[in-house]
């Protein structure tokens, strides 16, 4: 593999690693074994794994909300965790529960406060990402009336307000329904065409699949395989023909191939997804707004 | 400095608009405001009486409710942001852990400012009105050299000056116990955990000033055991028998205002310790 | 440095300033409330559960007090003497620096408890009056207990005076009382006339007179007013006269 030049890596963990101290009786647990992992600029990279496979702890580690048992973890080269290096990154938590008295508008407030922007600026900047996330119409209602990929917009949008250039996001469309989920995505990818580098964790395997440029597989806390997807999910030995064709040609060209000796032909219609499906069967309406 | 300032200021504001839209918190503050009310009703009593008790149960409504708010405040409030989690959305930002504990303290301590001065408006007007009924039944007298002390002695007692000076050492010991609370709400994460705490160090605050004397006293006769408990009593728990100024000031005797400085000044760097200690030991915490 | 290290710095750090510190407010305090610099848990050391008591009750001291109060206010409606007698004991403990509870408690003890007390027996008025005589004295020890929490206040000195006067007839007391309450800051006026009377009817002319005329001489101006100089101009006269002063050392001549 060809080394990458450090000023292009977002993120680069050297053997970070965590572990807990167990209560009551002694002993550690592992939550995350050694793991050296890249983020390279501007691309979109998943972490994959089941619940407790150690990925909320690597996002976490990134934070500097939890500090390392071993290891170093970089955020564009700064430390991870560190004043400037978070000055420089957004995050949407998992199920991220924001102060629920305040409304959509005050939360940006707050957040960008906290971020070091002001005055006009800040006011702005929140017109632009109530935009973004399609929250116009909502801003005066207080979050407790907010539904799960509302609330999950929100949280996008609080995440970019300082205009980052890491977003962490951690589990973004756990739990939203598939046209929010859509909604999520569709940003997380106009993001990344503005240059963004994503890292995002999912145990949706699939959401993970439409977006996810390169991935890193973990399990028990420990890294089982990293990769572009074109990469990891090819099947060696297998080709695929879709044909926009019907009726005669079809048996034609599996007389070619099974003269051709090729044993193993399947022929049969591509399935939609589901989700492709559902969203399609929708009425046609103004996507977003009020899920 | 002054980024950090900015912070300080935001999620202290943040803490109060999430207080004052507490249910807990303001029925806490309602019934404070009625007890102090509802003082006004005593009656059946010689006007020596009628202010002393007055003065009494007025300060002690404030003082309740606001040792009530004190306690429940951060105990429900620091938590509430570690559980939720909303706390490591704050942490996302460029926020140093510090200005959390700061900002979370500053934003009680407005509260419980905002509460002490609606409370002891509220009392004045008590005090005043209750004068004002004494005054009307005391014209008769008011010609007399023995009448003329009455009414004096009448307005000596519900115009106390030195009555400011309780309030501020109200306020005082409510700081302190804030800065307890938030304490312990740095270590801990349940809310009944954090006010059990608070609260048997409040007790035991009032009695500190035995311990200490017995430590100091039996020192070099009293078993290690005995000695070290007594020590750490009288090194790490306040005084709270110091505020008890505040009884002089109602049974008006003379308190200067330099004694009462001098108690706000300890209040102030005890609870500035405090502060230090929790927000170093909050730097270290896993969230 | 760990964090948690730079914590125990800044707490031991302080801990070597609290103490002394804690100790100099204490005895601020004490010297403030009792007039004394020995710590009250001390001078209570016998009744070590009392001052613990007391000090758990924290702030609400003066409730509590005031609550005991109202039961005193009863027991004197219902005329239980020796139960008021405890109830107020109870108060002057809980809050002795409270002025209003020793006069009160003196006043009942001194007038309403021993002029009952004239009243117990029917037949034998002698041991009645030994009875009554008990109460005064009760009253008596209240307010010298409360002038030691109070050494400052004329209040409890006039009513001292006042007893010593009124229920016992010792105008010498009396006038020794009122004296020294008339000293005291912010004292009316008219305590210093009181000696004077005192003085007479306790029968020491000579030792009046020369407190007249010493008050007389004590101030420039001797117009209208609250110091009432024309009825202290009367009763120099009168002394002049009955004590046959030469004409050469009176103050008044014509």
């Amino acid at each position: 593999m060809v080394p990458i030049p450090s000023e292009h890596k977002a993120v680069e963990t050297i053997g970070l690693s965590k572990k807990f101290k167990l209560q009551w009786r002694r002993g550690y647990f592992m939550a995350l074994e050694p793991l050296d992992l890249v983020v390279k600029q501007g691309e979109i990279f998943g972490l994959l794994g089941p619940n407790g496979s150690g990925k909320s702890t690597t996002i976490k580690l990134l934070l500097g909300l939890l500090k390392p048992s071993a290891g170093s973890a970089t955020v564009f080269g700064l430390k991870a965790g560190s004043i400037e290096a978070r000055k420089r990154m957004g995050f949407l938590p998992e199920n991220p529960y924001f102060p629920t008295f305040l409304n959509g508008l005050e939360v940006l407030r707050y957040y960008g406060k906290l971020s070091g922007l002001s005055g006009k600026f800040l006011e702005q900047r929140m017109e632009e990402l109530l935009e973004l996330v399609d929250l116009q119409e909502s801003r005066h209602r207080t979050l407790k009336t907010y539904s799960k990929g509302m609330l999950q917009r929100i949280g996008l949008a609080q995440a970019l307000l300082h205009d980052p250039d890491l977003l962490l996001l951690d589990e973004p469309t756990a739990g939203v329904d598939p046209l929010g989920s859509r909604q999520i995505r569709d940003i997380l990818l106009n993001l990344k065409k503005r240059g963004k580098t994503l890292l995002f964790s999912s145990h949706l395997l699939e959401q993970v699949q439409e977006v996810a440029d390169r991935v890193a597989i973990l399990h028990q806390g420990q890294k089982l395989r990293e990769g572009s997807l074109a990469d990891l999910l090819e099947v060696p030995e297998q080709i695929q023909i879709k044909l926009q064709s019907e009726g005669h040609t079809v048996e034609e060209i599996r007389k070619i191939l099974t003269d051709a000796g090729i044993s193993q032909v399947e022929i049969s219609k591509p399935q939609m997804k589901l989700e492709d499906y559902f969203i399609r069967s929708l009425p046609e309406r103004k996507q977003g707004g009020h899920v | 400095m002054k980024g950090s300032l900015l912070r300080l200021v935001t999620i202290a504001q943040n803490t109060l608009t999430e207080a004052l839209r507490q249910r807990v918190l303001n029925v806490i503050f309602l019934s404070g405001l009625i007890m102090v009310g509802g003082s006004f009703f005593l009656t059946n009593l010689t006007f020596q009486e009628e202010f002393k008790f007055l003065k009494d149960l007025g300060y002690a409504a404030i003082s309740i409710t606001g040792t009530l708010v004190a306690l429940m405040g951060a105990a429900q409030l620091i938590p509430a942001e570690i559980e939720r989690r909303t706390l490591h959305t704050l942490l996302s930002k460029p926020v140093h852990r510090f200005e959390f504990v700061l900002g979370k303290y500053l934003g009680l301590i407005a509260l419980i400012t905002i509460m002490l001065g609606i409370m002891s408006l509220m009392f004045g007007a008590v005090l005043y009105v209750k004068e004002q009924i004494v005054l009307a039944g005391l014209q008769g007298v008011a010609e007399s050299e023995q009448g003329r002390q009455v009414i004096a002695s009448v307005l000596a007692q519900s115009r106390d000056p030195q009555l400011l000076q309780a309030l501020a050492l109200i306020w005082a010991k409510l700081a302190v116990i804030t800065a307890i609370s938030v304490f312990f709400s740095t270590i801990a994460t349940s809310t009944i955990f954090i006010v059990c705490t608070t609260l048997v160090v409040y007790f035991i605050g009032h009695l500190q000033s035995v311990a200490r004397q017995v430590w100091l006293q039996d020192m070099h006769t009293a078993s290690f055991l005995k000695n070290s408990f007594l020590a750490m009593v009288a090194f790490l728990i306040p005084d709270f028998q110091t505020y008890n100024l505040i009884d002089e000031i109602i049974a008006g005797n003379n308190i200067r205002w330099g004694s009462t400085l001098e108690i706000l000044t300890y209040s102030v760097i005890y609870v500035g310790v405090a502060l230090v200690t929790a927000s170093l030991i909050f730097e270290d915490r896993e969230l | 440095m760990r964090p948690w290290v730079w914590a125990v710095i800044v707490f031991t750090a302080w801990t070597a300033v609290k103490v002394p510190w804690e100790m100099r407010l204490a005895r601020e305090r004490s010297l403030l409330m009792y007039g004394t610099e020995v710590p009250m848990s001390f001078q209570m050391r016998d009744q070590l559960g009392q001052g613990l008591t007391i000090a758990a009750l924290g702030g609400f001291r003066g409730i509590a007090a005031n609550f005991l109060w109202l039961s005193v206010t009863t027991a004197w409606e219902d005329r239980q003497w020796v139960r008021l007698r405890s109830l107020a004991e109870m108060v002057v403990i809980l809050q002795p620096r409270v002025s209003f509870f020793w006069e009160n408690a003196g006043w009942h003890m001194a007038y309403n408890a021993s002029v009952a007390a004239e009243q117990f027996n029917q037949e034998d008025r002698g041991k009645n009056n030994v009875e009554s005589r008990r109460w005064i004295m009760q009253g008596i020890e209240l307010y010298e207990r409360g002038i030691q929490a109070l050494p400052d206040q004329h209040k409890l000195y006039e009513m001292l005076a006042l007893v010593y006067q009124q229920r016992l007839g010792d105008y010498a007391k009396a006038a020794h009382y009122y004296q020294v309450a008339s000293q005291k800051n912010g004292a009316p006026v008219y305590l210093e006339r009181f000696v004077g009377f005192s003085l007479e009817k306790a029968g020491k002319d000579r030792e009046a007179y020369d407190y007249w005329v010493k008050l007389w001489q004590s101030a420039g101006e001797h117009g209208p007013g609250p110091r009432r100089w024309k009825m202290i101009e009367e009763h120099i006269r009168k002394l002049e006269n009955k004590l046959n002063i030469p004409l050469d050392k009176r103050l008044f001549v014509n």
